[in-house]
């Protein structure tokens, strides 16, 4: 595998995906690589093994918190309804997209990318310039959009970040999803690209940002909306934790075991802090910050990068407080208030009940600042 | 997983041969699948007896369980007064419900019974036997709300049920029992269904520790229910067992064990002691039971799968179709409603969600879609947006529909409860119109006339019993301390089912209404621990005309002197005093009521001294608190019973204002309080702004709390000379802009203690002292409706206008 900072996920889970295509007998969509039933065993992962070409390929569990709506997601995208994934940010919608693309479509890069910048010609089409000026409008000097390889190709289309892009550019997609058909003016009479079977728009929205648009109720109509909520259980946060930051680890060539404690104390830290509420039924007040799973497997990298960089352990919890405090303390000096409170109540009195990490932990206060 | 359940070992322990003299039916509560298969049983096995798991004592109920009149949902209401202290030795009332709906295979075997005129009866222990066999806190002596009779935490709440879950994919157990019974049970044979059932049950029983099955009275019933097996085989030729399946391996061992079985002796008591009711019942009470782990949730959903079984019953059609046209009917009327509530779901999403549904069930192997397949469906193709409180209106919609809001009826001949008769009687005798369905409204002159203020009491019983039988429209309310000026009350009454539920439920605390609220009242006192709780239940005693027996005065003793809230006492303070001035109003005899509230008072001056520290958000409480007792001081009656007390918190203000660091506002308080009992604190008051003029910003802007605390107890200070007027003057005008805003509110609200002549003069005042005419500041300008409009309109305006040149960010 040729190297990459971060592979797409049809490269860095090819195994699997070979594998399952190769033993899919179940019924699927036209132009799918995989059938509904495959594509959920590729993203929630199966306990039994696969045999292909005589080696044993383990399915692991991708997704984590929700089985029920990855199936729902699946079954859409079977329908004639685009996907919609909103949700705070850091709680791995991009990823599931991603997930979800490369095993119906097998890529996963065929991405539009919402900005506030974002026009109607990125969605659609544009020209090349150069072929336009010498040979006119010809299919030639078409500039297919991602949505345009889509519609032809049959495959999944994913647009990041939607909600960024001004309202009345969202609304250009209103007409290729109610009709699959993109009207190319320009083309005359060979200007209708038809959408393919296997076409479908999986798009991707924060709620929790700043400058983020409304969706007109014409465009949700045509979307099933899906809401991926942070993980709420703090073992499976710690496991998210443990094998995101061994996986990166891994691909920045870090050799050094991850901490399970020092994880499982974040993932509580991040855990109470998001839900407003200690473990023993202490109130506390949240930041305004996103306090993701993401953010906590960011937090941590930091710190573990740090230990293997300056050689220093992992266990002394310094430059864990002081990242977890440049990770919270964004835009508001609030939350290093808040932040100061959860150390001074609760903190202290898991440093005094619990004693290990916990001490270490309360010992770092220092570093809020 | 339909491996495990097929097991033919576990089967084999447990035979279901329609050929032996006794065949043994596991269920689940409320499980239609079950009622499907017992029914279908019946007619096969053509028993001649059907025995039924239910408390005995029931026994004569069956005939109105099953009268045509009588329409499901209902419940048996249990209860037992353990005056005989056999269960504990708190000696407590116990009561619970045994709700029947279509689709409880209890029912349908009954029902089946009368039908072919054969007998039918309950073989469990009475409701008070199991009580007396069951530990503290396990089983039906685990204290809730509302107890069930049905123990359907035995199948529900098991170890194996995780693991369960996690092998077969399932969300919960609910889903993995919809899949697994409910839907696929309704596609295989009464054998092979019934055999499944065995197995889960068996699971299931021996994942549970015998200890547990000890400790909850299981062991006992079942011992008690093989007895009742035996002696119908000895008179019957063909009897089918009924009961939840957990059960029936452990009836199975006893019914066939080599081991003499013993009889369980009961005691002898009378139906004052333990008793038992129908009641109609309703399946939104019947799901919120089902809460506690009492059988099936969504009752409105499988009662609508019952009725398509019914409908099939005999029919061509493949039974599993009843989901399918069950998740289609729901999903059309969610959509419905969903219209009616004005939210965007068009015949797109309908069908939308349609395709959802049938391609769930086929991506998890189902047979047929159920509920949690439409969830899903509409989970994802009705919420717009976010799913959020707002968004998430349908799946609201959705868990309604399927709830149910069906209410059942009881056929005449069901009889009456005690509490009900009582009811009756006393609303014959005050001549109120209980028998019409319209509500009535009713004037009461309660102080004028005796006759009115015994039907206010009346209507405070029978409230107090949680029936919602009447409300007060108007009137005097005590614990609010509104409408005071009021002389009468206005109330609305109506009788309807929740009226006569509650009643029913209460039974248990007494034959009449009167000594049902006694009861419930010294109940709730136990359960209390602050004094303002207490305090309120007091009052609530004495609005229903209750006297303060000393039972009840030794409890409020003791909660008071164990009270160290503050503001819990001054609350209770409140009560007493008010009950106090008005007993002879409401010409009621209380004992007490002086006790309590110098009890309370002096408990209070215990804490006093601490509040001169208290936190800037508990200052406002408390210097109402604090002027309360200066006011209690002052009035006649109080003063002579608190005579000692009155003096000693004129003491113990005198001491708190010698306190370091007081909080600004307390402060100003019982200055103005101290002031009230001699002028010569105002040359203090006059230090102590002065103080606050010269300190630094923070303390300038502590100078209009402590205002704020002496205006609400002597504000005519301000308007005696223009000393300190010139003195707040000062200290306004010493205040930088941004700390003005800041205590602005502080001092609006220190202002609003004034008369709106009292403010026209202190305006007079400010006009004099700037050299103004009188009458300068006293002009209020009206601002009228009509203005906003335009008000808004211009800033609108203004706004855009600031915005293209850039200085509106």
């Amino acid at each position: 595998m040729e190297k990459y900072i971060k592979p797409p996920v049809e490269i860095r889970y090819e195994r699997e995906l070979t594998a399952l295509k190769a033993t899919d007998t179940a019924r699927r969509p036209e132009n799918w690589q995989l059938s509904p039933k495959s594509v959920r065993t590729f993203i929630l992962g199966s306990p039994k093994p696969l045999t292909y070409n005589g080696e044993t390929i383990h399915i692991t569990k991708k997704f984590f918190g929700n089985d029920a709506l990855v199936e729902r997601c699946i079954i859409t995208l079977a329908g004639n309804r685009g996907l919609m994934l909103v949700g705070e940010p850091g709680t791995a919608k991009t990823m599931l997209s991603e997930l979800l693309s490369a095993a119906i479509s097998g890529i996963s890069t065929n991405t539009i990318q919402g900005t506030a910048g974002t026009t109607e010609d990125m969605i659609k089409y544009s020209w090349n310039y150069a072929l336009l000026l010498a040979k006119g409008p010809v299919k030639e000097a078409l500039v297919p959009s991602p949505l345009y390889v889509g519609m032809s190709q049959g495959k999944i289309t994913r647009f990041e970040e939607i909600t960024r892009t001004p309202a009345e550019i969202q609304d250009s997609l209103i007409s290729v999803m109610s009709d699959k058909v993109l009207n190319i003016p320009e083309l005359e009479e060979n200007g209708l690209l038809f959408a393919k079977p296997g076409f479908n728009i999986i798009g991707t929205a924060n709620t929790r940002d700043k400058g983020v648009n409304e969706m007109s109720s014409a465009l949700k109509r045509r979307f099933n909306f899906e809401t991926v909520t942070p993980v709420r259980d703090v073992s499976l946060e710690k496991e998210i934790i443990i094998k995101e930051v061994e996986q990166i680890a891994l691909e920045n060539h870090i050799d050094m075991p991850v901490d399970t404690d020092v994880a499982e104390l974040l993932a509580a830290t991040y855990h109470e802090l998001r839900e407003g509420i200690s473990e023993s039924g202490i109130k506390i007040d949240k930041p305004a910050a996103v306090m993701s799973t993401a953010e906590a497997v960011s937090v941590y990298y930091q710190t573990l990068a740090n230990a293997w960089y300056y050689e220093e352990d992992v266990q002394n919890l310094s430059n864990l407080t002081q990242n977890i405090c440049n990770a919270v303390c964004k835009d508001s000096r609030e939350d290093l208030e808040k932040l100061k409170g959860y150390f001074h109540t609760v903190v202290k009195e898991k440093s005094e009940k619990v004693g290990g990490i916990w001490k270490k932990f309360y010992e770092t206060k220092k570093y809020l600042r | 997983m339909e491996k495990i359940l097929r097991d033919k070992e576990i089967f084999k322990i447990i035979p279901f041969d329609e050929t032996k003299p006794v065949l043994y039916f596991p269920i689940r509560h409320h499980s239609p699948v079950c009622s499907y298969h017992l029914r279908k049983t019946i007619e096969s096995y053509q028993p001649d007896c059907i025995l039924v798991e239910g408390p005995q004592n029931a026994n004569h109920l069956i005939p109105v369980l099953t009268d045509e009149e009588t329409i499901l949902p209902i419940a048996f209401y249990y209860f037992y007064k353990d005056m005989e202290k056999a269960v504990s030795e708190e000696a407590a009332h116990y009561k619970c419900y045994y709700p029947f709906l279509e689709t409880s295979p209890e029912y349908q075997a009954l029902r089946e019974a009368k039908k072919r005129g054969i007998q039918a009866k309950f073989i469990d222990l009475p409701y008070g036997e199991i009580l007396a066999h069951t530990a503290q806190n396990t089983g039906l002596r685990i204290k809730r709300n509302v107890q069930s009779y049905n123990d359907d935490y035995y199948l529900s709440e098991n170890d194996i049920r995780k693991q369960l879950c996690e092998k077969t994919g399932m969300r919960h157990f609910d889903e993995f029992w919809e899949n697994f019974f409910e839907i696929d049970g309704l596609a295989v044979s009464t054998e092979e269904f019934v055999a499944r059932m065995m197995s889960y049950c068996y699971l299931s029983r021996n994942s549970t520790p015998t200890e547990q099955m000890e400790a909850d009275g299981c062991l006992v019933r079942e011992q008690y229910m093989a007895v009742q097996i035996k002696k119908a085989l000895k008179e019957y030729q063909r009897v089918l067992v009924v009961t939840g399946g957990f059960h029936t391996p452990g009836l199975y061992e006893y019914v066939n064990g080599s081991e003499k079985l013993e009889e369980i002796k009961l005691h002898l008591w009378d139906e004052n002691t333990q008793n038992v009711y129908a009641i109609p019942y309703s399946l939104e009470a019947a799901d919120a039971l089902n809460g506690y782990a009492s059988g099936m949730q969504n009752p409105g959903f499988y009662e609508a799968v019952w009725q398509k079984l019914e409908k099939s019953h005999g029919g061509n059609r493949k039974e599993t179709e009843a989901y399918k046209e069950t998740v289609l009917d729901m999903l059309l009327r969610c959509g419905k409603a969903a219209g009616k509530e004005r939210l965007l779901v068009t015949m797109a999403d309908i069908a939308s969600a349609a395709a959802m549904y049938e391609g769930l069930a086929m991506l998890r192997d189902k047979k047929a879609p159920g509920l949690y397949e439409l969830y899903d469906s509409v989970t994802s193709c009705f919420v717009k947006g976010e799913k959020n409180a707002v968004s998430d209106q349908p799946v609201k919609i959705l868990s309604k529909l399927a709830t149910g809001d069906k209410v059942g009826t009881l056929c005449h001949a069901a009889g009456k409860s005690p509490l009900i008769e009582d009811f009756e009687r006393h609303c014959e005798q005050y001549k109120l119109k209980i028998q019409s369905v319209i509500e009535k409204k009713l004037e009461l002159d309660i102080y004028a006339k005796p006759r009115h203020m015994e039907i206010s009491r009346f209507f405070h019983r029978i409230n107090f019993l949680g029936t919602q039988f009447a409300i007060k429209i108007k009137g005097f309310d005590i614990v609010e301390n509104t409408d005071r000026s009021r002389v009468r009350e206005l109330w609305k009454y109506k009788r309807s089912v929740q009226t006569d539920a509650a009643l029913i439920d209460a039974t248990v605390y007494g034959a009449t209404v009167e000594e049902a609220c006694k009861v419930i009242l010294a109940n709730r006192l136990q359960e209390v621990t602050r004094c303002r709780d207490a305090a309120k239940l007091y009052v609530e005693s004495f609005l229903m005309g209750l006297d303060d027996s000393m039972k009840f005065a030794r409890r409020m003793e003791e909660i008071i002197f164990q009270d160290g809230d503050f503001f819990s006492l001054g609350k209770g303070i409140y009560y007493f005093r008010t009950m106090m001035s008005l007993k002879r109003l409401y010409r009621i005899k209380l004992e007490c009521d002086i006790r309590f509230l110098k009890l309370s008072f002096q408990k209070l001056l215990l804490l006093l001294p601490s509040m001169i520290h208290v936190d800037e958000e508990q200052s406002k409480e408390c210097i109402k608190i604090f002027k309360m007792l200066y006011s209690m001081a002052a009035e006649g009656n109080v003063s002579e019973v608190l005579e000692g007390e009155c003096e000693q918190l004129i003491d113990s203000f005198t001491e708190m204002i010698q306190a370091k660091d007081p909080e600004a506002s307390v402060y100003g308080a019982i200055l103005g309080m101290l002031y009230g009992e001699e002028t010569s604190y105002k040359s203090e008051i006059q230090n102590a702004l002065r103080g606050y003029l010269t300190g630094s910003e923070t303390v300038r802007q502590q100078g209009a709390a402590f205002l704020r605390g002496l205006f609400y107890t002597a504000r005519d200070m301000v308007l005696v000379g223009d000393e300190f007027i010139r003195m707040t003057d000062t200290l306004l005008a010493s205040l930088p802009a941004d700390g003005f805003m800041e205590v602005l509110p502080e001092l609006r609200l220190a202002f609003s203690y004034f008369l709106p002549a009292e403010i026209d003069k202190v305006a007079e005042k400010v006009s004099l002292l700037y050299g103004k005419q009188a009458g300068t500041f006293t002009k209020v300008f009206q601002i009228y409706e009509e203005t906003y409009p335009t008000g808004i309109a211009l800033e609108k305006e203004i706004c855009a206008d600031m915005e293209k040149e850039g200085k509106l960010s």
